[in-house]
């Protein structure tokens, strides 16, 4: 078209020429010069009817020309928009907080819906199961009536399957949508009033879990290729922050997951690791004894080596009760990390963690919490250990304890305005009058898998903390085991 | 104390007063003892021939218990090992008596246990060399056979007649007559019975 502009004036000019009388250029003489004198009145005629053509289509050129050109410059604008209107999304999306993701997933639904013109915006997340698509972020605008929370597969399912085979959707009008094949998602969007659509799968490590969608309701529209392509990328930003955010919260997860295991494994590692440690002088020791009676037992005695290993002996034992001293330093300073603690929340925390082993024994753990209790100071792991600690002793001693309830009481109260005590009273065996004096010494169990440590060390942790572990035998049978711990003094 | 009083007990712990104690205990109690540091130590010791065995830690920082008995076992040594551990770990001690550990003991051990498992320990140390020096003495045996003797000597043991060895060697019934005698002489076998046992000690009846 534009290419005609020219030829067209060029012609005219020369016609006008011819018109007037001016005299012709060689080349148009040399064209019209075939034509005979005789026939001037028809050569005027069609002259003048080739003149009035080609006016009007120099007009129309014109304003043609001048009308592409316009519209190439608008769309260059727009795009240039759309452009930055994205580039800013992608930055927004690249250093937004967990936290504000939603909020930022929705700003960015409303200036994009907004540039676009659509009245619907959405972004939905495919269900595991591959069933529904659940609409998580949505921008609708004013005057349009609310649009579904969720969409089932089978109400769209031409669609879909396009979406998930990671296709783009898009359709100007209902009638662009294939009629027997998407008879179905027809019925839905005329059902909705959706008029026309573009959609763009959400992609994530190469699955298909949702989809960003835009929309229009009452009107139909045709949808520009280079804004839905540049769709693409878009959908690729919300997909990645999405799934950034999805693997966080998992990860979320695992670290409380792990910490719950660690709070049940600390005693375990650290009874182990001393219990290697105490093996060694106690190996040594054992030996060296044996040994001294066999050596005794000969004749003649050598009473030089059983003074040396006498000797042995001795600094065998102090080697092991460097070991316990080094254990109960290591739990009065420096390792206490101190805060403020509801202690009734934490006991209901640990109380949760041992639940299921609970249920699987038959026991019924009851929590009698004082409320109002006030905070007290200290380390939570510690003293969640030593609360776990009493918890299982509790479950343990009733594991011989034959028929009749089995349960476990929870307790806590106040005993004076500065302090509270925690008590774990089972209904089990009790603990018999000549252990009672021992159960917190080291290495002293009943149990035949256990170390005796566990009650050791929770006396330690509790006296490291300034309180008291005490254990009682209580009057109906079973046992309480409780501990005090100063309490942060409210201000007068 | 039944066990022979010149059997070695080897010690290999890195702790050094577990070392010496578990010494003085094993003296105590008759045996000749040696003790040894590291894993690596002991590898260096010239390999006894006598009765002995190996009362050996399990972890230890280095070369483990573990991977002492795996270098044993490669070298073809046979020495009986007693393990001693101060960890309850139920998969090492499950390699530990695959690989042939006469028994895992958990420390401290007290004494009527480890004596036991050290004086089951020689008895199996002696009772594997044997075995070793009599395998050893028949495949000494099988080498000394030409190989028409060999390839006799393979079928008479699966319980073939002459005759059906002759047919399928191709050779006559007689030759194989005189190809059998020598086997039996130099296999210094009496009887048929004795050298299908000789076979069978010396793992040779498939390699015919």
């Amino acid at each position: 078209m534009l290419s005609l502009v020219p030829l067209i004036q060029r012609t005219c000019l020369a016609l006008l020429a011819l018109l007037y009388g001016a005299p012709p250029s060689p080349a148009l003489a040399a064209a019209h010069d075939p034509i005979p004198s005789g026939d001037w009145v028809v050569w005027q005629v069609v002259t003048g009817a080739v003149l009035i053509l080609s006016l009007v289509l120099l007009g129309v050129g014109l304003v043609l020309e001048r009308a592409g050109r316009r519209r190439a410059e608008v769309s260059l604008g727009e795009r240039l928009r759309f452009e930055t209107l994205l580039s800013e999304q992608v930055a927004t999306f690249s250093r937004v907080a967990e936290a504000d993701v939603d909020r930022a997933i929705q700003r960015a639904l409303r200036r994009i819906a907004d540039f676009l013109a659509v009245d619907w915006g959405n972004l939905t997340e495919y269900s595991d199961d591959s069933r529904t698509a659940r609409v998580t972020h949505w921008w609708v605008a004013e005057g349009v009536g609310p649009q579904p929370s969720a969409i089932g597969f089978e109400e769209i399912p031409w669609v879909v399957t396009r979406l998930r085979r990671g296709e783009l959707v898009r359709f100007s009008k209902l009638e662009e949508l294939p009629e027997s094949e998407a008879s179905v998602d027809r019925q839905t969007y005329r059902r909705l009033g959706i008029k026309s659509q573009v959609a763009v799968p959400l992609t994530v490590e190469g699955v298909v879990v949702g989809a960003l969608a835009f929309s229009t309701v009452g009107t139909e529209r045709a949808w520009r290729d280079e804004f839905v392509q540049r769709l693409h990328l878009l959908g690729e930003v919300f997909a990645n922050t999405l799934s950034r955010r999805r693997s966080e919260t998992e990860g979320q997860r695992l670290r409380q997951d792990l910490a719950h295991v660690g709070r049940v494994s600390t005693m375990g590692e650290l009874t182990a690791s001393l219990a290697h440690e105490l093996n060694q002088p106690l190996t040594a020791i054992l030996s060296n004894a044996q040994a001294a009676q066999r050596i005794l037992d000969s004749d003649p005695a050598d009473l030089g080596e059983i003074r040396e290993i006498l000797g042995d002996i001795v600094e065998d034992d102090k080697r092991a009760g460097e070991v316990i001293h080094r254990l109960r330093g290591f739990l009065k300073k420096g390792t206490l990390e101190l805060s403020t603690l509801d202690i009734g929340e934490l006991v209901s925390q640990v109380a949760r963690l041992v639940s299921s082993d609970a249920i699987i024994r038959n026991v019924a753990i009851r929590l009698e919490l004082a409320p109002g209790l006030p905070p007290i100071c200290g380390d939570r792991v510690q003293l969640q250990q030593v609360v776990l600690n009493l918890l299982m002793n509790g479950l343990d001693a009733m594991r011989e304890s034959g028929g009749g309830e089995r349960s476990l009481v929870l307790r806590t109260f106040s005993a004076g305005p500065a302090s509270v005590v925690v008590a774990v009273e089972d209904s089990g065996v009790g603990i018999e009058g000549a252990d009672l004096d021992h159960v917190f010494h080291a290495f002293y169990t009943t149990k035949p898998d256990g170390l005796g440590m566990g009650l050791a060390i929770a006396r330690s942790i509790v006296e490291a903390h300034g309180g008291q572990l005490d254990a009682r035998n209580n009057p109906q049978g079973g046992a309480t085991f409780s501990f005090t711990l100063p309490a942060i003094e409210k201000e007068p | 104390m039944s066990a022979p009083p010149t059997a070695l007990v080897f010690v290999v712990d890195d702790d050094a007063s577990v070392r010496k104690s578990l010494a003085r205990l094993v003296k105590a109690a008759g045996y000749e003892a040696e003790t040894f540091a590291s894993v690596r130590d002991f590898l260096a010791r010239r390999p006894f021939d006598g009765p002995c065995c190996l009362v050996l830690d399990v972890r230890m920082p280095g070369l483990t218990g573990l991977d002492l008995q795996e270098a044993l076992r490669a070298a073809g040594q046979r020495l009986s090992i007693v393990f001693i551990t101060g960890y309850r770990d139920v998969p090492v001690s499950v390699k530990a008596m695959k690989g042939g550990a006469v028994d895992f003991l958990t420390k401290p051990v007290d004494e009527g246990t480890l004596l036991g498992a050290i004086q089951q320990a020689v008895a199996r140390t002696l009772a594997d060399r044997r075995q070793q020096a009599r395998v050893t003495e028949i495949r000494n045996r099988i080498t000394t056979l030409t190989p028409r003797e060999a390839a006799v000597f393979a079928l008479v043991v699966t319980g073939m007649l002459n005759k059906q060895i002759g047919s399928e060697l191709g050779i006559a019934e007689k030759t194989v007559k005189v190809h059998r005698a020598r086997v039996m002489e130099k296999m210094r076998a009496g009887s048929l019975a004795e050298l299908v046992r000789l076979a069978g000690e010396g793992s040779v009846i498939a390699a015919g």
